[in-house]
């Protein structure tokens, strides 16, 4: 085992650029958590509101009290100067202003209006809209079936105070699962950087051609010295894969020891599979170590990009996802997005995901085809 | 090894033909390489050499003919007559990513499998290049000689019985030149027959037991440094330098007896005589009765280069 033995030897010099993506990785993955865990525990946030009332009447006098009770209600100035001011320095978020006889005109259902002003693009002006469109619209409904001012109010008051509580079905908290798709994604772009790099500059020193006609003129069998030379391809690769799985088992252990992580643990196997036939059919095409450097750089940058393993596939353009398609790092990231959705796990449930899987393996047996047609027209052509 | 009192032949080539599309490599080529001996394989840049060794090797297919090693037939596939074989490549065969000694066990780990005989083999072939203190550098920190010595390593440290060293020398500096030399007697002296191939005369002169000059893909001459310079007309050529000018001189020399060729430039001339005789007695004689003043004057046999310039008409080395 001469060869495998080399090979391992050989790996130690890529130990440094194995470490430098890993701490990357994981400084990414350690952020990225935290980051899950701070956005999801969810805390109702009360806005500034400034109410100017022209109309001063009973169901304007309900409607205030109903947004005091959702939201804080500020006292400015009334003249257009203030209002601007107030908005400009945040001093209120979203300004509502009431015409005189709204009440009236509102009962007899004409077309009224309350004016707002409002910080543009701004989340907190939609909550006010919000809050204010639910409230006339349910007082309407009210008004509209004979109940008078104060009642039809009270009514609409009571009937928005109902809260939901919502309990998470899963025994996995939800974040966690966010997380583990989000370290999964990134992967893609650590796996290819590092797998590619550390087998295709190997593999180039293999096939050297000086040290290609050594190996050739030696005792040792063609088969012997081919089988060698892969099983080192892929206990490097596999070895390189397993850390990134054993830091998943560290980092989110509940979700990695349950079924979702099974199937994590699959969907990155099949990328696996992928990039190593993908770095072979590299170092068929070219032995030249920057040209390889540079393409491992665009293939994991690019794929990462364009994949959403760096932005998620949600907020990728329809171009850019049309593109994706024929990547398998797509795929791959969207599977790891779709187990991250699964409510229970069944046949019926991760059908889709083993169809992801397929296409992945689909690429990578494209990716052996081409080294094995490359391979025959350089036999010809030697 | 003698047989009957007959040296064997380790190698044996009959009619080997070798084509690229219409350009004939190795036309009809024969030749044979004895137990023991130091054959020096010499031609200019593109006459065939490395096609040869290659061929042999079974790197490459040829056409016609046939090769035998050891008394089997070579191909591809004879991996016991392989394990016997050392090449040393033109080219630095050595990995980047492994240290002089992780370079060394790797390429004697190819024929070598016993771990114990291995390091003892590897120890031999360190101390025969002289790369002891360079054991834990990788190669990109060797100069280009020490690179060199690692490359001879690499191709001889499972000791084998017939060594093929393709121009092992090229921009080797003088220091290790001479170590590889002197490593290479060593090896010889040591029992394995060894195919030499360079343009360097003098290194096949200092070297080679038997030379075979190649030109395109056909040997020419064949022969012992001196059974070579034999075969040529030329026997001796005397060079002086005139004080002044004197083109009358350089007619009078080409009517000498044994005169084949004179050569004149800047007052320097060069004389090409044949046969035996004192020429350069003559010469002086002449030179002093007809008052001729001149300096360093020199007298000397031909080269490896003058055979190969009469039997092709061009320079050795180009």
């Amino acid at each position: 085992m001469i060869v495998f033995k080399n090979y391992l030897k050989m790996t130690k010099n890529y130990i440094a650029i194995i470490m430098l993506y890993s701490a990357i990785f994981i400084s990414f993955a350690v952020v990225q958590s935290l980051n899950q865990k701070a956005t999801t525990s969810y805390q109702k946030e009360d806005i500034r509101i400034a109410i100017i009332d022209h109309d001063q009447s009973q169901l304007t006098s309900y409607f205030k009290e109903y947004i005091s009770k959702n939201a804080i209600i500020e006292n400015i100035g009334e003249d257009e100067e203030s209002l601007k001011d107030a908005l400009f320095f945040r001093q209120v978020d979203y300004i509502m202003i009431i015409p005189q006889s709204f009440g009236q005109d509102f009962i007899n259902d004409q077309d009224v209006q309350i004016s707002t002003m409002q910080i543009p693009d701004a989340y907190e002006a939609v909550y006010g809209e919000t809050l204010m469109n639910r409230y006339l619209n349910t007082l309407q409904l009210y008004l509209k079936a004979g109940m008078d001012v104060s009642t039809a109010s009270q009514h609409a008051i009571k009937d928005l105070s109902i809260e939901a509580v919502v309990h998470m079905e899963s025994n996995i908290e939800n974040n966690e699962l966010s997380s583990v798709s989000s370290f999964y994604n990134f992967s893609n772009y650590a796996l290819l950087s590092i797998i590619i790099v550390v087998i295709s500059m190997i593999m180039v020193s293999f096939h050297h051609e000086p040290i290609q006609k050594r190996n050739l003129v030696s005792p040792l069998k063609t088969h012997t010295f081919q089988f060698q030379l892969i099983l080192g391809n892929m206990s490097v690769a596999f070895g390189i894969w397993l850390i990134y799985i054993i830091i998943s088992f560290i980092m989110y252990r509940q979700t990695m020891m349950s079924a979702y992580g099974l199937l994590y643990i699959l969907n990155s196997l099949c990328l696996l599979i992928f990039i190593l036939l993908f770095a072979f059919l590299l170092t068929k095409i070219t032995d030249n170590r920057e040209l390889i450097s540079g393409i491992a750089n665009v293939v994991s940058l690019g794929s990462s990009f364009l994949c959403g393993a760096f932005v998620p596939q949600a907020y990728l353009g329809q171009f850019v996802l049309n593109i994706a398609h024929f990547l398998p790092s797509y795929w791959f990231i969207k599977n790891n997005n779709e187990i991250a959705l699964l409510t229970h796990i069944d046949y019926e449930t991760i059908q889709p995901l083993l169809m992801n899987m397929g296409i992945i393996l689909v690429f990578a047996l494209l990716c052996y085809l081409i080294t094995l047609l490359v391979s025959y027209f350089q036999r010809r052509k030697a | 090894m003698m047989r009957g009192g007959m040296t064997l032949n380790v190698i044996e080539i009959k009619n080997l033909t070798k084509s690229y599309g219409n350009v004939v490599a190795l036309d009809q080529l024969s030749l044979e390489v004895k137990e023991g001996e130091i054959l020096g394989l010499l031609g200019p840049n593109g006459s065939g050499k490395s096609t040869c060794i290659n061929t042999i090797l079974s790197l490459l297919k040829y056409d016609e003919g046939s090769i035998s090693i050891f008394q089997k037939e070579m191909n591809p596939s004879q991996y016991e007559i392989k394990s016997q074989i050392g090449v040393v490549f033109q080219d630095v065969a050595v990995f980047e990513e492994l240290n002089v000694l992780e370079n060394i066990d790797y390429f004697c780990g190819l024929y070598i499998k016993d771990k114990k005989q291995r390091k003892q083999y590897i120890h031999d072939a360190v101390e025969l290049v002289g790369l002891q203190e360079f054991l834990k550098f990788k190669p990109k920190q060797l100069s280009g000689g020490l690179l060199r010595r690692l490359n001879i390593a690499c191709g001889i440290a499972h000791k084998p019985k017939l060594i093929f060293l393709d121009e092992p020398t090229v921009a080797v500096d003088p220091q290790s030149r001479h170590h590889i030399l002197e490593g290479i007697k060593e090896l010889n002296r040591l029992g394995a027959t060894i195919v030499y191939t360079t343009h360097y005369m003098e290194e096949v002169e200092q070297l080679c037991h038997r030379i075979v000059i190649i030109d395109k893909g056909k040997v020419i001459a064949s022969g012992t440094n001196d059974e070579l310079k034999n075969m040529i007309t030329l026997d001796e050529r005397i060079g002086f330098t005139l004080e002044e000018d004197n083109e009358k001189l350089v007619d009078d020399l080409k009517k000498m007896n044994n005169v084949i060729h004179v050569h004149y430039e800047e007052k320097t001339i060069h004389v090409s005589y044949q046969g035996k005789d004192d020429h350069l007695k003559s010469l002086i004689d002449y030179l002093s009765q007809n008052h001729i003043q001149y300096h360093q004057l020199y007298s000397e046999r031909p080269t490896l280069n003058d055979v190969f310039l009469e039997l092709t008409g061009k320079e050795l080395r180009d």
